[in-house]
């Protein structure tokens, strides 16, 4: 093989974050909302019923504790649309980017020809507003797969047949 | 597809001395299951010795009629490119493993397997769970030949990765050039300087587990933790120092027990795709590694280690796509001139050229010392405030700014730098860990940044390659993004196959 070793500039080169990102879909909000709202139903309920019957465990503590615990999913909850607006995609021409979370904000970026293979998830919730989650598997072991959710249905289906076919390419190359 | 005087088209069995093997895999399996019943049901017994016997008798003929069905019921062939075995005593499985998904065949002999004169062969593949199995006892001869088959016929469909133009050369491997035979002496010196708080960790582990396997039987052990106990404070310090010193004696040893077994006789060599390995004492094993399933290399030492000038090297291979156990080939007892000439064989002196080098942020140590430091202090302390140690508890204030110093080091150590081939990192606080990764093998790159690395323009890079993650911590965050698209450039410009 020729050995090449040309001059690269740095800042000449794509920029990950000079990108013009997706939002996810707007009924996904709604998801979130659902989810995160039943998750944090089910605990309150259970503390609530927890510090009824713990009554081994002194009244004041007892309830401080769950009165924090209560606070926190409240919190959780109240969360869901500041998580929903952390969240975006985008697709360039040989890679994907997601970037995501609140406290800890993380951009992964996959390239197209270090991709597996893609799946495309709907759960109950997902189906009753016809989204689906694309998961995308590296070889990186399961840290490095990607899940990107709230995508519509008829956009997972595309950009998972824009992703094989790009790695399909890539394969022939 | 005749070779030798083996034809592989045709159903083939496993050697005669396969039947041992398989007796004693079900032999361990039987005992695994009954054991406690047998206790139970020997216990308190009269005639115990009559009864011995006859169950004895029974799980040897049981075991013995398993394991003769079993080698009549299995065989494998190789069908269009493709190995199959057929298993199974009720259950009839048939497994096609196609040349290609093929990674590695392994060659291994027990002494067992040297006296019958047999060879057991593990077939290694990548991706999918389940399609790597072993033949428990071929004919060395057959196992050879299997090999060679499997080997040939899978370069030729599959044309050798071209990794930094090497000579492809069909299936054998030529030219075996020794890098690095371990005398014994040099095994006792390595054995000498391995971890040994984790060897004293394992014997906890094992005493652990012994102590609950001994509570399970119905053994009281409370009385026997008593009786050490009163012992224990009837000889006060002296048992304490005594037990201290024990321990100390025990890890050593066990290091140097474990390390004998592992390494003994242990040759590596330089094939001319990759590296090979022989060595062990009990069973004698030989490991490929090839350059093109290498992910990366990293060499470590530690204080022990760094007084010898031993580095122990790891060449990290590509796991099955179960992460569980991401294979890495470890070479222990190199010194510097081996580990250059590793380093050297994997990249070539030329690729080492122009490394760009950095550092990371000083911000670093504050967050580390916040988590691991004053955090841990301040609920120890704390907690240590509601027991009799109340004094202890100020003690714990020392404990961050140790913590503090570490991470100092830790800071100074750690260096990455860059060129257009590979990522060169060292970091490591009481010993120095090295990594050498090329830039092609990355699957895919994360920035992150928590709520404190945003306000200070600081991000934690996280590489994802095929045999786990590397990080690196607080780097300025244009910099961080600048290496994220270099790297991201030539993971999608370089035509060369990760593996």
């Amino acid at each position: 093989m020729e050995f090449l070793n040309e001059q690269i500039d740095v800042k000449g080169l794509p920029d990950i974050t000079d990108i013009q990102a997706e939002k996810l879909a707007a009924n996904y909000l709604k998801v979130i909302f659902i989810t995160r709202g039943l998750t944090s139903f089910i605990f309150i309920t259970g503390i609530v019923v927890a510090a009824i019957l713990l009554k081994d465990i002194s009244v004041t503590i007892r309830f401080s504790v769950a009165g924090l615990l209560i606070i926190l999913f409240i919190w959780f909850f109240s969360l869901s649309s500041k998580v929903f607006n952390t969240r975006s995609y985008a697709i360039r021409q040989r890679d994907i980017i997601y970037t995501r979370g609140l406290l800890f904000k993380s951009t992964t970026i996959v390239p197209f020809n270090r991709i597996q293979h893609a799946e495309i998830v709907s759960g109950p919730i997902d189906r009753f507003y016809n989204l689906s989650s694309l998961k995308i598997f590296t070889a990186g072991g399961s840290q490095s797969d990607l899940s990107l959710p709230g995508l519509l249905s008829s956009d997972a289906a595309r950009i998972k047949s824009f992703i094989i076919s790009k790695t399909a390419q890539d394969e022939e190359e | 597809m005749k070779r030798n005087d083996f034809d592989f088209s045709q159903p083939n069995k496993q050697s005669y001395a396969a039947i041992v093997f398989l007796a004693y895999h079900f032999f361990r399996i039987l005992v695994r299951q009954l054991w406690p019943v047998l206790i139970a049901v020997l216990v308190g017994r009269e005639n115990l010795k009559n009864m011995l016997f006859w169950i004895i008798a029974g799980i040897s003929v049981l075991v013995f009629v398993f394991a003769v069905i079993s080698y009549l019921r299995y065989y494998f062939y190789i069908d269009n490119d493709e190995l199959v075995v057929v298993k199974g005593i009720f259950k009839r499985s048939r497994t096609n493993i196609p040349f290609q998904r093929i990674q590695t065949i392994n060659i291994e002999q027990s002494i067992l397997h040297q006296l019958l004169q047999v060879a057991k062969l593990e077939v290694d593949t990548a991706g999918s769970k389940g399609t790597e199995f072993s033949f428990s006892a071929l004919s060395m001869a057959k196992a050879e030949a299997l090999r060679q088959v499997v080997l040939e016929q899978k370069s030729k469909i599959l044309p050798l990765p071209q990794t930094s133009g090497v000579e492809k050369i069909s299936g054998s491997e030529l030219a075996l050039q020794t890098i690095l035979h371990l005398s014994f002496s040099e095994l006792i010196r390595i054995g000498a300087t391995q971890n040994h708080l984790r060897s004293l960790l394992i014997i906890l582990a094992f005493f652990m587990t012994l102590y609950n396997q001994v509570e399970d039987i119905g053994v009281d052990t409370d009385q026997v933790v008593d009786q050490i106990n009163e012992e224990v404070v009837y000889f006060g310090k002296i048992a304490i120092i005594i037990l201290g010193l024990m321990s100390v004696l025990a890890s050593f040893t066990f290091s140097l027990i474990r390390t004998i077994i592992r390494y003994y006789d242990f040759t590596l060599f330089r094939t001319n795709d990759g590296f090979k390995i022989v060595s062990g004492l009990f069973t004698k094993k030989q490991i490929s590694a090839k350059d093109h399933k290498i992910q990366y290399i990293s060499w470590a030492d530690n204080p022990l280690k760094r007084l010898l000038g031993l580095y122990d090297v790891y060449l990290k291979q590509a796991s099955s796509s179960e992460v569980r156990d991401t294979k890495s080939i470890s070479i222990p007892g190199c010194n510097s001139k081996n580990v250059e000439r590793i380093k050297f064989y994997y990249v070539s002196p030329e690729e080492w050229k122009d490394l760009k080098n950095f550092k990371i942020s000083g911000k670093y140590i504050y967050v580390r010392v916040l988590y691991f430091g004053i955090l841990p202090a301040i609920i120890l302390g704390s907690l240590m405030l509601f027991t009799d140690f109340k004094i202890y508890s100020l003690l714990t204030a020392l404990w961050p700014l140790l913590v503090y110093l570490a991470f100092r080091v830790n800071h100074k150590k750690w260096n990455f730098a860059i060129n257009h081939e590979l990522i060169y990192i060292r970091n490591g606080i009481f010993g120095n860990y090295f990594k050498a990764l090329r830039l092609y093998k990355i699957q895919s790159m994360a920035l992150r940044q928590s709520i404190y690395q945003r306000k200070h323009q600081l991000a934690t890079i996280t590489i994802y390659t095929a045999s786990g993650n590397i990080n690196i911590p607080y780097v300025h965050l244009d910099l961080a993004k600048d290496i994220c698209n270099f790297v991201l450039f030539k993971i999608e410009s370089d035509k060369r196959k990760w593996m």
